[in-house]
């Protein structure tokens, strides 16, 4: 739209990461004496950070083509190659970094209402500016390792904030849930910076170093395998799912933030990175085949996780855990885009096909940011009112007694059950169209796409029923107030209920704003490694299944939930409720096959090490030591027995060195 | 500015001085420890001064090779052992495998003492001196360029050690020293069998003679058994399993600060031993039998460690058990010889050292309130300590190894090298999956520990003050890992010039085989 001289540009993208930053630190030391600053120094920063962030996507909208690098300083050099602190602009980490400063922007002022008078706010901002400085790295670094940097850095904040309120049990043992799972995935991530380092062609460890390097299709199997399994930590799919569920003890504002619209999306902006950008730049058959191969799992866990966490999510009685199940589930629909692999289709390169699958997903990932995260700062308001009470047996019939939450609550819902349309509608329509198309390809794939779509469109009409049983539930039916509200249930303050009318405005227009009038898929073409090519906005056949679905979804709660919120509970659910809440017994497993065995392991070989094998060298120690008793004194003898030790083991070694001569 | 070589003497000298003052003030507390802190800030004063200037060479200089000769050195002869034996001076002298770790010992230091005051008990001048004998004698340790002066001041360490354990040590603290000293000696024997295997062919003892010697062996002493018995003593220094059993048990009993002082510097001495008399000295075995046993000893280190760590009763034990396995690491960046792997080993002797020091000093002084380190007697020591359970939760983050903070970078070199010279490859998956393995392990008992005692709900709700004294320790700590994990560059940079003594060596290195071996699956080759 306009021009900006490089300096400028680069000015402003370093003040992305670094604003935050700063407010950051300064909340936290302000935090000490006056806590009524934090919120404010929290809100500049990350303002200031929207703000840059805004300019830039304005500033480079026009002309798209190579991305743009800056250079800042070195962080270390690894065999002659610096790993630098450097910013790489492209259109995917304008869009992404714009999306995340500004719906954190939002959720900072939302706090500011829901964390009044909480002790530790002024920690709790500081955190939350962190995280925002660190996700803009982990979305803008050039560098693998300055990714890894802000990957671990979101991760780390996320620890810190579910482990928020430290002094309740649950949320300790969640905060360490989230941190050892996800660890599980970044584990896996540094061995495939490793692996890639050890490679001399992307020993440079930057994304244009790695996606230009000749490397082996093994290394290239074996990378995005490592990286899939980061992702998949990260992201909560399926087998790593379980720790999310569990990160709703955190605040409600961070399980927006940071369990619905950022974090838990980074592992789906890594993937749909790396597997268009490991094509190469020539079709390399055996490449393409290696990257196939890893898109087939992640599409294989997404719809998994889709299915089976729609499942779960129809079955919870805790408002919060129906959308923490639900982001899984809407992750698990973006890994399933992902795993549409390049079979040549038509006059489509495999390139393109999957740069368009990666588009699907990444498109879902900023609508899905938007309704999600005003779904659960909806929650969050009727948490604030219903005096932290969030089981929906114990309140209902709301909507009266707050109409903006309900109306914000109902624009989401509507948006994520896909109705047109709002947002959802447009970003899961473009989904289910990847994956019929891939079905209808009669490669040797199109078996597993088919699935892939039938478990879409299941998930779809799934989603649609859990979404509105919660809203039945929650703002139907005889109005109901837990006693721990008080008398003094009302609306949410202004601070709480604007964000929530800027985001259902959002959730509304975003979707229908960049989709079918092709902005974000003109813009992101420009994002290189994705060969995007022009499609127009059409009615096709997934698009009307998707929406009948929805709308069987929503038809099956009103006449389950609508009428008897609050009567009868388990009805013809109670199998899916009590699949739900012993969570498909996924966790049971993981508890009775690793996490107590592996703790028993170490018990008992810390307890041996002790107990058993000091001991047990002692017994041989005890020679040397019944020949220093005779030369023990009572008053000092340790000191004299070591000089004597000393002096005599000396003479032994001269005198074999000297036999030995 | 004084000259480079007096204040080479002159930093191993104050904390003697040092000493001497202190054992005069005897049991008048306040004036041991005021004249204590005099000396050791003043010694600090001047190795700032010296390593700032060594690592601003290395950084002007860049990656050109030196010679140990043409650096600023402070030398006096002292003859021969014995007639035609071989030549032995004090050669103290400062370079990049050095510089940072004398930063280290000075800084440390500085912080246990100013610690101290809670444990000397009745006589604060004795402790005082003890732990200023014991800077001074590691700084002649490290700063030694004659490998007998070295391997003296190396075993010296044990003395004020061994009788701060066995005087203000816990219930056990006989059992502790005995078998701390008993240990490291029976090693350090060894190593001193190694050493003069070497050196009596070459003929002297200084560092530059041997590496350079191309005496090929005699008799039994062939250079591989020589290679095994001079590693003897650092292995059981560090510690590396299986010889490790001293160290829990001496951790434990120890004074808390001294613990900090064990674990975050004399631990170095014996990895510092291995780079100096291992690497550089004889890298051909280092290469071959070095990488099969150092390398195996690092491995079970790591996973062995962890678990231990896991199954430890207290928090000192933990923390013991911790450095077991996190020291595993920069073994395997010196068995590697990459040079990368190499840095990164020297840089993470360094940044372990600052984050270790920072978590046993701040358990010291949850200690000496709460009198017991004992994890199931402890809960929600967060609302009890907030500025010091926040740094200590701060410093388990950097010992995770979460990047930006100081030990991300030392692991992630000493791990490049592991998998770039093919290591890896030669100890097989199982190796590698136990090493990324160990990254999991670290978090998991850390997580743990916070977890259960930091975290939770205390039985008192009244808020321990902290005092500025223990503000300011564990802030700097802080702010050296952050400096550290931030722009490692700078610290990286200055062990340069020596790692490229190891190329010169090898004219034409055997072309390293860049390698990777995946968990699961069967090691790969890849040629470079």
């Amino acid at each position: 739209m306009f021009e900006l001289s490089s300096e400028v540009l680069s000015g402003l993208a370093l003040c992305v990461p670094v604003l935050p930053l700063i407010a950051a630190v300064v909340s936290a030391v302000l935090g000490s004496t006056r806590p009524s600053l934090a919120p404010l120094v929290a809100s500049i920063g990350v303002l200031g950070a929207f703000a840059a962030s805004l300019l830039l996507l304005l500033a480079t909208a026009g002309h798209g083509g190579a991305a743009h690098i800056f250079h800042y300083g070195t962080w270390f050099t690894i065999s002659h190659h610096s790993i630098d602190w450097e910013i790489r602009l492209d259109a995917l980490a304008t869009a992404m970094v714009c999306m995340v400063t500004f719906i954190s922007f939002w959720i900072v002022i939302f706090s500011q209402g829901y964390m009044d008078g909480d002790l530790g706010s002024a920690r709790f901002f500081s955190l939350v500016s962190l995280f925002v400085g660190a996700m803009a790295i982990l979305v803008l670094a050039n560098s693998l390792v300055v990714m890894f940097l802000g990957w671990e850095g979101v991760g780390v904040c996320s620890y810190l904030l579910v482990g928020f309120w430290f002094r309740k049990p649950e949320a300790a043992a969640a905060a360490r849930k989230a941190f050892l799972v996800t660890r599980l995935g970044d584990v896996a991530l540094l061995g495939a910076l490793l692996l890639l380092a050890c490679q001399p062609g992307s020993r440079a460890l930057t994304f244009d170093a790695v996606f230009s390097a000749h490397l082996d299709a093994g290394i290239v199997y074996f990378v995005l395998l490592l990286l899939l399994i980061g992702a998949v930590g990260k992201s909560a799919q399926f087998p790593l799912h379980v720790w999310l569920p569990d990160a709703m003890e955190g605040p409600t504002p961070v399980s927006a933030l940071i369990h619905a619209a950022t974090m838990v999306t980074a592992g789906v902006y890594l993937l749909a990175r790396f597997f268009p950008g490991m094509t190469g730049e020539s079709v390399d058959l055996s490449r393409l085949d290696a990257i196939a191969s890893v898109q087939d799992l992640a599409g294989g866990l997404g719809a998994i996780t889709a299915l089976s966490a729609a499942i779960m999510a129809m079955g919870q009685s805790d408002l919060k855990r129906v959308l923490a199940y639900s982001t899984l589930s809407q992750l698990g629909y973006m890994f399933m885009v992902l795993g549409v692999s390049g079979e040549p289709r038509g006059e489509h390169l495999p390139q393109e096909v999957i740069g368009v699958a990666a588009f699907a997903s990444i498109f879902h990932l900023l609508t899905h940011a938007f309704f999600k995260a005003l779904l659960f700062l909806s929650a969050g308001s009727v948490m604030h009112a219903m005096g932290h009470i969030i089981d929906m047996n114990r309140f209902g019939g709301l909507r009266r007694l707050m109409p903006i939450t309900h109306a914000s609550f109902l624009v989401g819902a509507l948006a994520l059950a896909g109705f047109p349309p709002l947002s959802g509608f447009f970003s899961k329509d473009e989904i289910l169209l990847e994956l019929w198309n891939g079905s209808l390809t009669g490669g040797p794939r199109s078996a597993f796409f088919a699935i892939l779509f039938s478990v879409g469109l299941i998930t779809a009409g799934l989603t649609a029923y859990y979404i509105f049983r919660a809203y039945f539930k929650t703002f139907h039916g005889e109005e109901k107030i837990p006693h721990e509200a008080g008398h003094h249930a009302h609306e949410s303050p202004r601070s709480m209920t604007v964000p929530l009318m800027v985001l259902a405005v959002c959730s509304v227009v975003v979707g229908l704003a960049v989709g079918p009038t092709g902005i974000l898929h003109h813009y992101l073409s420009h994002s290189s490694h994705w060969h995007l090519h022009e499609s127009a906005f059409s009615v096709n056949i997934p698009m009307i299944l998707g929406v009948l679905a929805a709308f069987t979804g929503v038809a099956v709660a009103w006449m389950l939930h609508k009428a008897a919120a609050s009567t009868a509970k388990k009805r013809s659910m109670g199998l899916f409720e009590s699949l739900a809440d012993n969570r498909l017994y996924i966790d049971g497993l993981y508890l009775a096959t690793l996490v107590r065995p592996l703790a028993a392991l170490g018990s008992v070989v810390g307890w041996l090490d002790r107990e058993l094998i000091s001991p047990l060298i002692e017994l041989g120690a005890t020679v040397p030591r019944m020949v220093g008793g005779r030369f023990r004194s009572a008053q000092n003898g340790l000191l004299q027995f070591y000089a004597l030790a000393m002096a005599l083991g000396l003479i032994v070694i001269l005198a074999m060195f000297t036999v030995a001569r | 500015m004084p000259n480079a070589a007096t204040l080479l003497i002159l930093v191993p000298l104050l904390p003697l001085l040092g000493a001497l003052v202190c054992l005069a003030a005897g049991s008048r507390r306040a004036l041991a420890c005021y004249m204590a802190e005099t000396f050791i800030l003043l010694a600090l004063a001047a190795g700032t001064l010296l390593v700032w200037n060594q690592a601003n060479l290395a950084e002007t200089s860049g990656l050109s090779f030196r010679n140990t000769e043409d650096l600023p050195n402070f030398e006096i002869s002292l003859g021969r052992l014995g007639d035609r034996g071989p030549k032995v001076a004090l050669n103290l002298a400062i370079d990049g495998l050095n510089a940072w770790l004398v930063f280290l010992t000075l800084g440390v230091g500085a912080a246990v003492i100013a610690t101290s005051k809670s444990w000397v008990g009745e006589y604060p001048g004795a402790a005082m001196a003890l732990l200023l004998l014991a800077v001074s004698f590691t700084l002649m340790a490290f700063l030694s360029m004659d490998m007998l002066v070295f391997y003296v001041f190396f075993e010296l360490t044990l003395v004020p050690m061994f009788l701060l354990v066995g005087i203000w040590g816990g219930p056990d603290r006989q059992i502790a020293a005995q078998r701390m000293f008993l240990y490291t000696l029976a090693g350090g024997l060894c190593t001193l069998l190694g050493l003069l295997a070497l050196a009596v062919p070459a003929g002297d003892f200084n560092w530059t003679v041997l590496r350079n010697s191309d005496f090929s062996g005699e008799g039994i002493f062939s250079r591989p058994v020589i290679f095994v018995l001079l590693m003897a003593g650092f292995i059981v220094k560090t510690p590396l399993v299986p010889f490790h059993t001293w160290q829990a048990i001496t951790y434990v009993q120890a004074p808390t600060p001294v613990t900090a002082f064990l674990s975050a510097v004399l631990a170095k001495l014996g990895l510092y031993g291995m780079l100096r008399l291992g690497v550089f000295v004889m890298p051909d075995e280092m290469q071959t039998v070095g990488a099969h046993l150092l390398g195996s000893f690092a491995v079970a280190s790591i996973v062995y460690g962890a678990l231990c760590a896991f199954g430890s009763r207290d928090i000192k034990s933990l923390l013991a058990y911790s450095s077991l396995s996190h020291l595993g690491y920069v073994v395997l960046g010196l068995v590697s010889l990459d040079p990368s792997g190499l840095q990164g080993a020297v840089f993470h002797m360094v940044a372990h050292g600052v984050v270790t020091a920072g978590l046993l000093l701040a358990a010291g002084m949850i200690e000496a309130h709460e009198q017991t380190l004992v994890r199931t007697d402890l809960k929600g020591l967060l609302s009890r300590y907030p500025a010091i359970g926040g740094l200590f939760v701060f410093f388990c983050l950097a010992s995770v190894g979460v990047p930006g903070l100081s030990q991300f970078v030392g692991e992630f070199l000493c791990l490049f090298g592991f998998f770039k010279s093919g290591v890896a490859t030669l100890l097989g998956p199982v190796a590698v999956f136990g090493v990324m393995s160990g990254l999991f392990l670290g978090g998991w008992y850390t997580m743990t520990l916070i977890q259960e005692s930091f975290s939770g709900t205390p039985e008192t709700d009244e808020t321990v003050p902290v005092k500025p004294r223990q503000l300011v320790v564990l802030g700097s700590l802080a702010a050296v890992v952050l400096w550290l994990g931030l722009s490692p560059q700078f610290v990286l940079e200055t062990s340069g010039p020596e790692i490229k003594l190891l190329e010169q060596r090898h004219p034409a290195p055997a072309t390293p085989v860049a390698s990777a071996v995946v968990p699961g699956s069967a090691p790969r080759t890849i040629a470079e």
